[in-house]
């Protein structure tokens, strides 16, 4: 089909003002937060689960491509409509459609964005859980796509321990729902594969999520801690003493300094790591607990512990953390995030060797991450205009991928594979374990037209 | 079948084809031709390979607790037995994971856990051991566990668990097998070894493909090694009894638990004879129509204040009676309750249990309505009202009742269907099977699942006809 | 300003955008286009293109970069503080040169150019406003020389709807003893619709104007009631004399007890301009203000401070797309009236101006003020 011809197919469906095809929109529509960037065809903003089954079913027809898209945050291309094609942009689905307080069950549309939902249901004294640090402006259907986590995934789990059910559109147009708001229907866990397949299996247009009640208490502390060391050990020593915390989040020097300058979260900047560990739950016990993590601390030499005393210290410790990316951009233009993860106990070792690879490619390398996860995040700095230092950075970026994996860990904790870890994908499986997921992309997308080039890399024949 | 196939990929004494044990390994009264307990992954690939070229329809096997799930096979050549695969691969205590094969018992692997040192691992030498002292000494208990609690919790194998998404009351607090598994190697229908996610706590590294693997009744793998999150062990456990008459006293008392900021690790609705199935000999029936069990785990505080708490709840919706176990008698209670379909059946009698789930919102309804229904000689109800689940086992006699148990079923399904959920039969005799449905009608993605189980498993060698929809 | 001069002024500027999207929620256009190139996320890569040849400098772009509002709301969510109303105000002055630029912008310029007023009317009739005075003497306002003068600006001049406020700051000051003046007929528009709409050389000649006009007065302060002739004088006028908004030198009033405030069963809530408050930083004068007036209640608005929404009224784009404009500006009333306050009050005459417009289009009953408009109507209370 001509362009042209795709082009007024699609206005049909949406409505003239929501598909975009000049070349500036295009090309705004070909990026997210990683660095390579392509072209779509077209662009649709459709408003409504029945448009977008149109729109699929029109691409399918046509042997045309479809990428889904919400805010386009994602750290690892999955947005990018690396084949052209059709761009699906969620901004208009962006409706909480319930939230029933009840069943402790919220239906959203995929464009709504993570921290709308958490206000809205916090209305009602109720938490959806996630917290990716993005949630600002991530969507839920980016969310479900990447599955992502966040700080208090530690204790709460990650975007699928808390999705329910999905609406999807299949390959050929056709809507189906997974899971639901009961329990346990019958039938393969559709619902935990497609949670994290990062828009390979079909489009979501409706999400079905659980909420939890607001924890009665909340208490956080602030380790400051003078080697990288010290702070790792503590996180382990932490789990070890039987103590599972919301969050325990690690932040290293150069990213300290990065914050303190852009939102004066009050960490020291001559601090070597600082730690934030935040417990919740009910308050009784609360303050015993809280004595023993100081102890350990303590124990581990730490130079000082802060406790937050209101609601508003505790927010700026916070806002320090979700603003970490943010804030070294300050440094240098760019940074890539290698989102390798460990199991935790490693996080000494793997962290030293990381700066030593800093070191090899003389690249500059900060570290703020979710330690109680073990996911690590180093950010290594740069300027994407200079090619040199960008291929050394994705040299460097991929050895620090290695590394995890050789300590037993895996390329990516919650950015997803998207184009920029491809490669590495052999790092963790072998071709037959690729080969076991290609026929599961192939059980749902026989022809190939989700967001295609993402996540598999192709099968060496 | 050619028994000397298999005696060229396993040695004889993996292999069995006498009638004693084929009987024994029987599904459904269909019984094998032949059963083979392979020790490795590899030979369990080279079976499964075996059975692509020959066509053979495979079943595996744990501990066979859960055969009574699934419809009668279609077809049945060998049974794949996991009783070789036993091994505990890695308790890692630092880190709260634990790796073991499909075939290790969950009970024994919870002794070994609560046991387990709590020493956490440093991997720096020196000066650190002073501290790994200090952070081992810090703890009067040691200690961590699997945080799941599906019937028959000592016989039940990982596998089988995982495979029937097996769980129990405590998923109120710590989630479903789904929300616990890190990793999975399996081997594939096609034979090959598979190995999905890791060790780590997060990964979204390629497809959740552990995901599909659980509740999937062995139709899309061979489940061989998983790696699973731990917690620590609690401080302390307790649990506290609450009977009520009236059904409304009882869901008005769960909405408040629910509603509240505490975090019973379990909320179980017991009738009377569900109650009958918990109770050991230094437990008193209570005296009510209804029984509502709320474990509690945690620090002490933390449990003190919510028995407090608890125990005021109750008081408001006027409890008849209350009682608060303690540790000891919490285990005796969860376990009997958990291991009920195994100890209620005599001579000529059969346990019949139904599961179903539906909307938390509907719980007063679906319990008023099997209530209503309920046939006059023993039936055990035992609900989850912060989840939606309810459990009904009925003791029948196994040539006499079985229209009535279908009929039963029936009307049970209808109930929980017109609440916005399903219902299985996870316990049943072949002869009830075939006149109800095990898992009732699948809905409009069932598409994707048949597709997913064509292309994983094109020539149907992994329990053909046992899953939902004929799977 | 030409590709070359865009990439030395703004390439590093633009090069700091991650494309992280934190800016989205932010942004008032997207709220209400729901395409990437009404989010400042999407004007920093269009920049970013055209300085690396990627895109070509045309007027494909033009909607893009024309809608942005100005507000400067992108750059308070943004952690490495990327400029985009700066990105974007060196976009369209590029675009402008190579004649891109949406027609109505020459006209405007020529406007200004021949009458020195953004309505096109006599630019003696300037002082129309003070028809509405009543007790202050008409000479007290021609004086050639005074302590302060009171720059009235365009809006507040020539808008039928804004000119109250004029004369009830001048009457405030006048009953406070201030001694002021007008610059009339010689108060040229201070250029600030040029900025907007990518002329900001022709600014030079109003501005070497109303400097030279207010020192032949000899003020030692000069006082806007307009925030955006405000931020234009301190951004781009060099002059030592101290600048201040009105409601600042009405907190100095207050705090100085020279205010005879009498209560009001009001309940308010306050809209921080974004000229005035995210981009000048005058954020508690106002309110300070309004507090201090007896019986008032204060309601903050949502979002406020430096979080404020733009009322839609910013950068020119009511010119340009009033769809969008009005739409933005709905949403404002919308937040205001979430509030249950029954009155919003302002301290800008176009924001007050595009709020009741817009309320009176969609027939929504909404009691808008400027903070003068407040403090007068307290005074005159019996």
């Amino acid at each position: 089909m001509e362009i042209d011809a795709l082009r007024q197919r699609l206005k049909e469906i949406v409505g003239e003002d929501y598909v975009l095809s000049s070349s500036v929109d295009l090309m705004l529509y070909g990026y997210d937060a990683y660095l390579e960037m392509s072209r779509p065809d077209v662009v649709v903003i459709p408003e409504n689960t029945e448009q977008v089954s149109q729109i699929v079913r029109l691409a399918c027809e046509e042997g045309i491509p479809v990428t889904a898209r919400g805010s386009a945050t994602s750290l690892s291309g999955g947005p990018v409509p690396l084949k052209g094609g059709i761009v699906i942009h969620f901004s208009r689905m962006n409706r909480i459609l319930e939230i029933d307080t009840v069943n402790k069950r919220a239906r959203v549309e995929p464009g709504v964005i993570t921290l709308d939902l958490q206000t809205a249901v916090a209305k009602k004294g109720l938490q959806y859980a996630p917290d990716p640090a993005s949630q600002k402006t991530s969507t839920m259907g980016g969310n479900v796509g990447e599955n992502s986590g966040g700080p208090h995934c530690l204790k709460y789990g990650v975007t699928t321990n808390h999705t329910m059910g999905l609406k999807i559109v299949l390959y050929d147009g056709e809507v189906v729902d997974t899971g639901g708001k009961a329990p346990d229907r019958p039938g393969y866990d559709l619902t935990g594969l497609l949670v994290g397949s990062e828009g390979t299996l079909g489009i979501v247009t409706e999400i079905t999520v659980r909420l939890i009640e607001q924890p009665e208490a909340i208490k956080t502390l602030l380790g400051i801690f003078e080697t990288i060391e010290d702070a790792s050990n503590t996180v382990s020593a932490i789990i070890a003493e039987g103590i599972v915390p919301a969050t325990l989040e690690m932040m290293d020097r150069l990213v300290i300094k990065a914050v303190e300058e852009s939102v004066h979260a009050g960490y020291p900047q001559d601090a070597e790591a600082v730690l934030i560990i935040e417990l919740d739950g009910l308050k009784d016990g609360m303050e015993r607990i809280s004595d023993r993590i100081i102890k350990i601390c303590l124990a581990n030499k730490v130079r000082e512990v802060k406790v937050a005393k209101d609601e508003a210290e505790r927010n700026t410790l916070w806002t320090g953390r979700r603003g970490a990316f943010g804030a070294v951009s300050r440094l240098r233009p760019n940074y890539m995030v290698c989102d390798g993860t460990v199991p935790r106990t490693k996080l000494p070792e793997v962290l030293r060797k990381v700066t030593e690879i800093g070191r090899e490619y003389n690249l500059p390398i900060g570290n703020v991450f979710h330690a109680g996860d073990g996911n690590l995040h180093p950010l290594i700095l740069f300027d994407c205009r200079d090619e040199e230092e960008t291929a050394r950075v994705r040299e460097a970026g991929t050895k620090i991928l290695r590394l995890c994996v050789d300590a037993g860990g895996t390329i990516s904790g919650e950015h997803g594979i998207g184009l920029e870890k491809l490669h590495e994908m052999s790092f963790i499986f072998s071709q037959d374990d690729i080969a076991a997921m290609w026929k599961l992309k192939n059980a749902f997308d026989p022809v190939g037209g989700f967001n295609p080039g993402k996540v598999l890399p192709p099968l060496a024949s | 079948m050619d028994i000397k196939l298999l005696h060229g990929i396993l040695n004889p004494q993996m292999v069995s084809s006498d009638t004693a044990t084929l009987t024994r390994f029987s599904v459904d009264g269909v019984v094998p031709e032949a059963v083979v307990c392979p020790a490795n992954l590899s030979q369990v690939s080279e079976v499964i390979k075996l059975a692509n070229r020959e066509k053979w329809a495979v079943t595996p096997w744990g501990s066979g607790t859960k055969m009574e799930i699934g419809q009668v096979p279609k077809r049945l050549d060998l049974v794949l037995c996991a009783s070789r695969l036993d091994k505990i691969i890695d308790i890692d205590v630092a880190n709260l994971t634990v790796t073991a094969q499909a075939g290790v018992k969950l009970g024994d692997l919870q002794d070994l856990l609560g046991g387990a040192e709590n020493r956490c691992f440093f991997p720096l030498e020196g000066d650190l051991k002073a501290q790994a002292d200090y952070m081992c000494s810090g703890r009067d208990y040691k200690g961590v566990f699997l945080p799941l609690d599906p019937p028959f919790p000592d016989k039940a194998t990982l596998g089988g668990i995982i495979a029937t998404n097996s769980t129990g009351p405590k998923r109120l607090r710590y989630g479903l097998p789904r929300d616990l598994i890190l990793g999975v190697r399996y081997v594939s229908p096609t034979g090959e070894i598979i190995g999905m996610g890791g060790k780590t706590v997060k990964n979204v590294s390629g497809y959740d493909v552990s995901k599909i693997m659980i509740g999937s009744l062995g139709t899309l793998g061979i489940i061989g090694d998983i790696t699973l999150r731990l917690l620590p062990l609690p401080e302390q456990i307790a649990t506290i009894l609450v009977s009520f008459n009236e059904l409304t006293a009882v869901t008005g008392f769960a909405k408040r638990v629910l509603n509240s900021k505490l975090l019973p690790t379990s909320l179980e609705v017991l009738n009377r004879d569900g109650y009958s199935l918990s109770a050991s000999t230094d437990l008193k029936a209570p005296s009510g129509r209804w029984c509502v069990a709320v474990g509690i785990e945690g620090f002490s505080e933390e449990v003190k204040r919510e028995i407090t708490d608890l125990k005021d709840m109750a008081h408001f919706e006027k409890a008849i009676e209350m009682a608060e176990l303690d540790s000891d008698s919490t285990i005796v209670f969860w376990k009997n309750l958990a291991n009920c379909a195994l100890t209620l059946p005599k001579d000529g009698e059969t346990v019949v249990k139904f599961k179903a789930g539906f909307l938390i919102s509907n719980f007063p309804e679906v319990l008023e309505a099997w209530t209503n229904i309920l046939p006059d000689n023993f039936c055990a109800l035992t609900a989850s009202a912060g989840l939606g689940l309810a459990c009904a086992y009925l003791v029948i006699k196994t040539d006499s009742d079985i229209e009535k148990a279908a009929r039963l079923g029936k009307a049970f399904r209808e109930t929980a269907e017109n609440y916005g959920g399903s219902m299985v039969v996870e316990f049943a005799p072949a002869t009830l099977k075939q006149k109800l449905d095990q898992w009732g009608s699948p809905h409009a993605d069932f598409v994707l699942m048949r597709r997913i189980k064509d292309s994983l498993d094109p020539l149907n060698v992994l329990n053909p006809g046992r899953f939902l929809g004929g799977i | 300003m030409n590709i070359v001069q865009l990439k030395k002024l703004q390439y590093e500027e633009v090069a700091k955008c991650t494309r992280c999207g934190f800016c989205l929620p932010n942004c008032p256009t997207y709220a209400v286009r729901r395409n990437e190139a009404s989010t400042p996320r999407g004007r920093n890569a269009i920049t970013r293109a055209v300085i690396e040849g990627r895109l070509e400098l045309s007027a494909d772009l033009a909607e893009a970069i024309f809608t942005c509002l100005g507000c400067g709301a992108c750059t308070k969510a943004c952690f490495p503080a990327v400029n985009t109303k700066d990105l974007v105000f060196s976009d369209r002055s590029c675009l402008t040169e190579v004649h891109a630029n949406p027609k109505i912008f020459e006209k405007l310029s020529e406007a200004l150019n021949e009458y020195h007023n953004i309505s096109e009317d006599d630019n003696e009739d300037r002082a129309e406003w003070q028809e509405y005075l009543k007790d202050v003497p008409g000479e007290f306002l021609e004086k050639d020389h005074a302590d302060i003068v009171y720059f009235v600006g365009c809006v507040a001049s020539f808008f039928p709807m804004a000119q109250k406020i004029p004369a009830d700051f001048a009457t405030i000051m006048y009953h406070a003893g201030l001694d002021f003046t007008i610059l009339g007929g010689d108060e040229w528009c201070c250029g600030f619709p040029l900025i907007g709409a990518g002329m900001p050389e022709k600014v030079t000649e109003l501005k070497n104007h109303n400097v030279e006009k207010l020192k032949s007065v000899g003020a030692k302060k000069a006082v806007f009631s307009c925030p955006s002739c405000l931020h234009t004088w301190k951004h781009l006028y060099d002059t030592d004399i101290e600048l201040l908004h009105a409601s600042q030198l009405l907190r100095d009033l207050v705090s100085q007890n020279k205010l005879d405030l009498k209560p009001l069963e009001l309940k308010v809530t306050y809209h921080d301009p974004c000229d005035l408050g995210r981009n000048t930083g005058v954020f508690e004068e106002p309110r300070e203000v309004i507090k201090s007036i007896p019986g008032i209640e204060l309601v903050e608005l949502p979002n406020n401070r430096n979080m404020s929404v733009c009322c839609g009224g910013g950068g020119n784009v009511e010119m340009v797309a009033p769809d969008l404009s009005a739409a933005i500006a709905q949403r404002k009333i919308e937040e205001i009236l979430s509030t249950g306050a029954n009155t919003v009050i302002s301290s800008c005459q176009q924001c007050l101006r595009t709020i009741v417009t817009s309320a009176r289009r969609q027939n929504i009953e909404l009691n808008a003020m400027d903070l003068t408009q407040l403090v007068m109507k307290s005074l005159s209370q019996k």
